[in-house]
C-alpha cells in the first residue's frame, strides 16, 4: 500500500492524493448512501495522469471509483471493498467554447452552474439543469444521465453530449462520437457510456452541444386543491401545442417544507405547478397566455405569472431546495425518482399517496411532472424501527406500481448500489447477462466501480 | 449544552457548500469543505480521539460561515469546527505565538530587521493575553506578510482609563487592535463622538478572547471573558461601543457560552444587548458624516455578516454620508477576506489567496479608500494590496468616518 501510495504521488504530485484515514472518511459516503472509506483518494488534473492512474491500479488490481462532486443519491461513487477514489474536482477546466460550431469542450470536474454560466456570457445556453447544478459536475451528470428541470422541452444531459473522452481499461483513451450534428459510424457508445455509472472507464473530456440563449422566459404558477389535479393539468399541457421549457410539481408536504423560500408567496394548502417558458419576447407571451387558458379550463385554483425576476428566483430556489429540506421534517427519507409514461402520471400520484397511507407515513410528491419522473418520497425516522420497515416495504410497493404502469424504477438518479436489489423487476435475465458481459468486455480487470448497477 | 453528535447529523450531505467555501475554492479538496470536515468530525467523535493530522485540518476552516448560509439545514458549521477544536486539546497555535517566537532567538534572527523590531514592541508593550499575539506568530513573518508601523503611543496606554462624559455613558471597548497597534482608530471614535458631545469611558481593558475562542482554547477564553465583564460590568454604562466588529459579534453571541456552567454567564446574557458594533450604533442615532461623492469599497468582515446585530449597518452609513459604495459580484461581495484567526497565520499561502480574489475585483474597480471594521481584516488587506503595489488608503471605517 505504501508503495502504491507512493506512486500515485509520483503520478499526481504530493498534494494530489490523499491518504491520512481522517481525511478519506469524506468519501465514504454520497448524499444518500454510505459505504466504507477509500484506501486513497488522487486528483489527477490532466487525462494522461488518468490514465498512469488507470494504470497503476490495473496492474495492483485495485479498483477505482471515479468521483465528481458527491452529490449522487444511489451511492455510484461510494466505496464498498477497498478502492481508490478517483476524485475528478481538480480537472475543472473549461477548454474552449466553440460560437461557430455550437459546441463546447470541458473537463469532467467543471461544476455543471459553472458551465451554464459561463456559455451563457457569450449568449449560449446549455440546457441540462439538474437541481444539483450548483454543484454537481459535468462528468458525474453524463455519467448518471441526469436529468433535470428543463427536461421538458430541452431533453436530459444525454441530449446534450456530442463526444466523450474516455480512459478505458489498460489506460487507452477513446473518443466515442463526432463533433458532426449526425454520424452513425460504429456503434453509439457516447450513449453506452452515459449512465454507465463509472463501471465502463473514466470520462476525462465531454464535448457538449450548446443553442443559443432563449432571449426571454416566463414562469407560471398555478395552484391546484389536490395533486391529482395537478398530475391531470400537467398531463393536459403536454398534449396541447405548447411545450414548456420545464414543468414541475409540488405537493402540500413539500411546499411546507420550504415555507422559508416562499413565505407569503403561496396559500397555505395547494399544490403548485410551476412552469417556465422561453423564447422571443412574443412567443412567451402567447405560450403564457395559451397554458393559462388551458389551465383555468382544468380545474386549476389560480393561475398566475410571476411578477418580477426575484420572484421567479425566489420560486425556482425553492424548488431546487426542496429535496434537501424534506430532512428537516423526519431524519430520513426514501426519494425515488421513478417514471412513468407521461399519461400515468395521475396513476402514479394517486397510487404513491395511497401507499403512503396504507403504511402510515409522511409522504412528498414533487419533481418533473413534465417528463413523468415525480420525486416520491416516504419520510421516516431511522431511530424508530417499525417506521423504517415500513418505509421500506412502501418504497418497494412503489416499484412495482411503478412498473405496472409501464414505467422505469430509475427516471434519472441511476442504480449505483440502492437500486441495485431491484434492477432483476425492470430488466429480464436475458438482457442483464448481456450487459454483465459488456462490462466484461470494456472492464476485464473488473477494477471501473465494481459491483455497482448490477447485482 | 449542544449535542454535538445531533448536530452533525443534521448534514444531509447535499455539497451544497463546495459552491461556496473559500478553502474549497482553491484546493477543490472534499477535506476542506464542510461536508468534509463534518465527515472527519463525526468519526474523530465515534472514535473520541483526535490526532495531530485531525487538528491540523480543523485549522484550514475559516469559520466563515459562508457555507451556513447555503446550507438548506442550517448546519452552524463554525460552531461545530470552533467545538471540536477545543475538544480535540488544540489550541496549539498558541504556543507558537510571539512569546515562543521570542524565546528561539535563532529563529529569530531569520526574519527581517522590520519584523524583529515589530516582535519585540509586541511583547513590550502589549499583555501577554491579547489575542494579537496570536496573529503575529512566527510562520506570519516568515510568510513575508505586512507589519504594520508601531505606533508611537498605542491609544490604550495613551487614554485609558477614562471617564464617561456627556448626556450619555458611552463606553468604547477597542479591542486588540485598535487598542494596542492601529492607534488612529480610537482617536477617529473619539472624534465622532465628539460631534454629539459625548466622551466615552474606556476603563482598563484587554482582549474579549474571540481568538482564544474561536481556535478552542476554551480556558483562555473563560478568563479573557471575566476580564472584560469585570472591566464593562461595573460602569453600568448605557452602551459598549465596539470599534471591531468580530469583537463585538463575540461579546453579542458568544459570551454567555464562553462563560457556561460559571454564575458570570446570565451576567453576559445581560450585557449583551448593552454591546453595539459602533457603526450599527451610529447608525441608529442617524448620525452621517460628509463622505462628498468618494468611491468606497467596503470589506465587511464575515462576523459583521453574520453574528453581529445589525453589522451590516456599515454599508448604508457610508451610502447615507454621500460616499459610493462599489458594488461587486454577489460572491465576492459576501466572500472571506480570508484571514480568519489563526488560518492567516498557519496557512499564509492559502489565506492570501483567498483575499486575493475579493482584493484584486476591488482594485479593479479604483476605489478611493478600502474599508473595514475588523482589525484582523485590515491586517489582511493592508498586507494584500500593499504586495500588489497599487497605492490605495486602507484604513478602518470610523478613521474614514472621521474624515
Ligand atoms: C439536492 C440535489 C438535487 C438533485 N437533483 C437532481 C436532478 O434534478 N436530476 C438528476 O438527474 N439528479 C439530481 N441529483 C442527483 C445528482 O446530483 C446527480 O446524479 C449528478 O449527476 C451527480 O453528479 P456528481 O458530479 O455529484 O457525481 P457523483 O455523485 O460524484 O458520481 C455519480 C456517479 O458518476 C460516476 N462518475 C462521476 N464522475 C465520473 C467521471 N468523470 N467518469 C466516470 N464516472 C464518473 C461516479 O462513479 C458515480 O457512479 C440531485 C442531488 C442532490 C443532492
Ligand atoms: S450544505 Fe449543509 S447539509 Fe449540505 S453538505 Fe454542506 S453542511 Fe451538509
Ligand atoms: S466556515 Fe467557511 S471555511 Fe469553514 S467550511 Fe464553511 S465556508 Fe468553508
Amino acid at each position: 500500500m505504501r508503495r502504491f501510495v507512493r506512486e500515485l504521488r509520483a503520478v499526481v504530485g504530493p498534494d494530489g492524493v490523499l491518504d491520512e484515514p481522517g481525511a478519506l472518511v469524506a468519501f465514504a459516503a454520497d448524499s444518500k448512501v454510505r459505504g466504507m472509506a477509500p484506501v486513497a483518494v488522487a486528483l489527477p488534473t490532466t487525462t494522461v495522469q488518468v490514465q498512469d492512474i488507470v494504470r497503476l491500479c490495473g496492474r495492483e488490481r485495485t479498483p477505482i471509483i471515479p468521483r465528481g462532486a458527491g452529490t449522487g443519491t444511489v451511492g455510484g461513487a461510494v466505496p464498498e471493498c477497498p478502492a481508490l477514489v478517483l476524485d475528478l474536482s481538480r480537472m475543472n477546466r473549461i477548454l474552449r467554447i466553440d460560437e461557430n460550431e455550437l459546441l463546447a469542450d470541458a473537463q469532467p470536474g467543471v461544476v455543471t452552474g459553472e458551465f451554464q454560466a459561463a456559455v451563457e456570457k457569450v449568449g449560449l445556453f446549455y440546457p441540462p439543469d439538474p437541481a444539483s447544478a450548483a454543484t454537481s459536475t459535468l462528468g458525474g451528470n453524463a455519467a448518471t444521465g441526469a436529468g433535470g428541470l428543463r427536461a421538458v422541452k430541452y431533453g436530459v444531459t444525454a441530449d446534450w453530449i456530442a463526444s466523450l473522452e474516455v480512459v478505458v481499461a489498460d489506460g487507452q483513451t477513446i473518443r466515442t462520437g463526432t463533433r458532426t450534428r449526425k454520424g452513425v459510424v460504429g456503434y453509439d457508445l457516447t450513449r453506452l457510456f452515459i449512465g454507465s455509472e463509472g463501471t465502463l472507464g473514466v470520462i476525462t473530456e465531454l464535448t457538449l452541444r450548446l443553442i443559443p440563449k432563449p432571449k426571454a422566459k416566463a414562469t407560471l404558477l398555478a395552484l391546484f386543491d389536490e395533486l391529482s389535479q395537478a398530475g391531470a393539468a400537467t398531463v393536459a399541457v403536454l398534449r396541447s401545442n405548447i411545450t414548456p421549457a420545464a414543468m414541475e410539481l409540488m405537493d402540500q408536504t413539500a411546499l411546507a417544507a420550504v415555507q422559508d423560500h416562499i413565505g407569503d408567496l403561496l396559500p397555505p394548502n395547494v399544490c403548485v405547478l410551476l412552469i417556465e417558458v422561453d423564447g422571443d419576447a412574443d412567443e412567451v407571451a402567447k405560450q403564457a397566455n395559451g397554458i393559462r387558458e388551458l389551465l383555468q379550463g382544468v380545474n386549476a385554483r389560480e393561475v398566475r405569472v410571476a411578477n418580477n425576476a426575484q420572484e421567479t428566483q425566489r420560486l425556482w430556489s425553492a424548488r431546487r431546495a426542496i429535496s434537501p429540506a424534506l430532512y428537516e421534517m423526519r431524519a430520513q427519507k426514501f426519494s425515488e425518482d421513478v417514471t412513468v409514461p407521461i399519461s400515468r402520471i395521475v396513476d402514479l400520484i394517486v397510487g404513491a399517496t395511497k401507499i403512503a397511507q396504507q403504511h402510515k407515513l409522511v409522504h412528498a410528491s414533487y419533481g418533473h411532472a413534465g417528463d413523468g419522473n415525480m420525486h416520491v418520497n416516504f419520510l421516516y425516522d431511522a431511530d424508530n424501527p417499525d417506521e423504517t420497515r415500513r418505509a421500506d416495504t412502501a418504497r418497494e410497493e412503489l416499484f412495482r406500481l411503478t412498473l405496472s404502469l409501464g414505467g422505469t424504477i430509475s427516471g434519472e438518479h441511476g442504480v449505483g448500489v440502492a437500486k441495485r436489489p431491484f434492477i432483476a423487476w425492470e430488466q429480464g435475465p436475458a438482457l442483464l447477462d448481456l450487459q454483465r458481459r459488456l462490462k466484461r468486455a470494456f472492464d476485464p480487470l473488473n477494477i471501473f466501480n465494481p459491483g455497482k448497477i448490477f447485482p | 449544552m449542544t449535542d454535538w453528535a445531533a448536530e452533525l447529523r443534521r448534514c444531509v450531505r447535499c455539497g451544497a457548500c463546495r459552491e461556496v467555501c473559500p478553502v474549497f475554492d482553491l484546493t477543490r479538496l472534499e477535506t476542506d469543505v464542510a461536508r468534509g470536515r463534518l465527515a472527519r468530525i463525526e468519526q474523530c467523535d465515534q472514535m473520541d480521539r483526535f490526532v495531530t493530522a485531525d487538528r491540523d485540518a480543523l485549522s484550514r476552516c475559516l469559520q466563515c460561515g459562508r457555507c451556513v448560509e447555503v446550507c438548506q439545514s442550517n448546519v452552524r458549521v463554525p460552531d461545530i469546527v470552533r467545538d471540536a477544536k477545543a475538544r480535540s486539546g488544540g489550541a496549539t497555535a498558541i504556543e507558537s505565538s510571539v512569546a515562543g517566537a521570542l524565546g528561539d532567538p535563532a529563529r529569530l534572527r531569520r526574519l527581517t530587521k522590520r519584523a524583529r523590531v515589530f516582535l519585540a514592541w509586541l511583547a513590550r508593550a502589549t499583555p501577554d493575553d491579547a489575542g494579537l499575539r496570536l496573529r503575529f506568530a512566527l510562520p506570519y513573518f516568515k510568510a513575508g506578510r505586512y507589519v504594520p508601523r508601531i505606533p508611537r503611543r498605542s491609544y490604550l496606554a495613551r487614554v485609558a482609563p477614562r471617564a464617561a462624559a456627556g448626556q450619555e455613558r458611552v463606553a468604547l471597548f477597542l479591542g486588540c487592535g485598535a487598542g494596542h497597534l492601529f492607534d488612529g482608530v480610537g482617536d477617529a471614535i473619539d472624534a465622532i463622538l465628539t460631534t454629539m458631545q459625548l466622551v466615552a469611558a474606556v476603563p482598563e481593558q484587554a482582549c474579549c478572547g474571540l481568538p482564544a475562542w474561536g481556535m478552542g482554547a476554551d480556558r483562555e477564553a473563560r478568563i479573557a471573558a471575566a476580564n472584560w465583564l469585570e472591566a464593562f460590568v461595573p460602569g453600568d454604562y448605557d452602551a459598549i461601543l465596539c470599534a471591531c466588529a468580530s469583537c463585538a459579534a463575540h461579546l453579542q453571541r458568544n459570551l454567555p457560552e464562553v462563560l457556561a456552567g460559571d454564575r458570570r454567564a446570565d451576567q453576559a446574557a445581560r450585557i449583551a444587548d448593552n454591546v453595539h458594533d459602533f457603526f450599527a450604533w451610529l447608525r441608529k442615532r442617524n448620525w452621517r458624516a460628509d463622505l462628498g461623492g468618494q468611491r468606497i469599497a467596503v470589506h465587511l468582515p464575515c462576523h459583521a455578516r453574520h453574528d453581529v446585530r445589525d453589522g451590516e449597518a456599515l454599508i448604508p452609513l457610508l451610502i447615507e454620508s454621500g460616499a459610493t459604495v462599489i458594488e461587486l459580484p454577489d460572491a465576492l461581495d459576501q466572500a472571506c477576506c480570508g484571514m480568519g484567526g489563526a488560518f492567516g497565520v498557519r496557512h499564509a499561502e492559502l489565506s492570501r489567496a483567498i483575499g486575493e480574489k475579493k482584493v484584486q475585483a476591488m482594485l479593479r474597480e479604483r476605489p478611493d479608500v478600502i474599508v473595514t471594521s475588523c482589525t484582523g481584516c485590515l491586517l489582511q488587506l493592508r498586507d494584500l494590496v500593499e504586495r500588489s503595489g497599487a497605492r490605495v488608503r486602507v484604513c478602518h471605517a470610523a478613521e474614514l468616518l472621521a474624515g
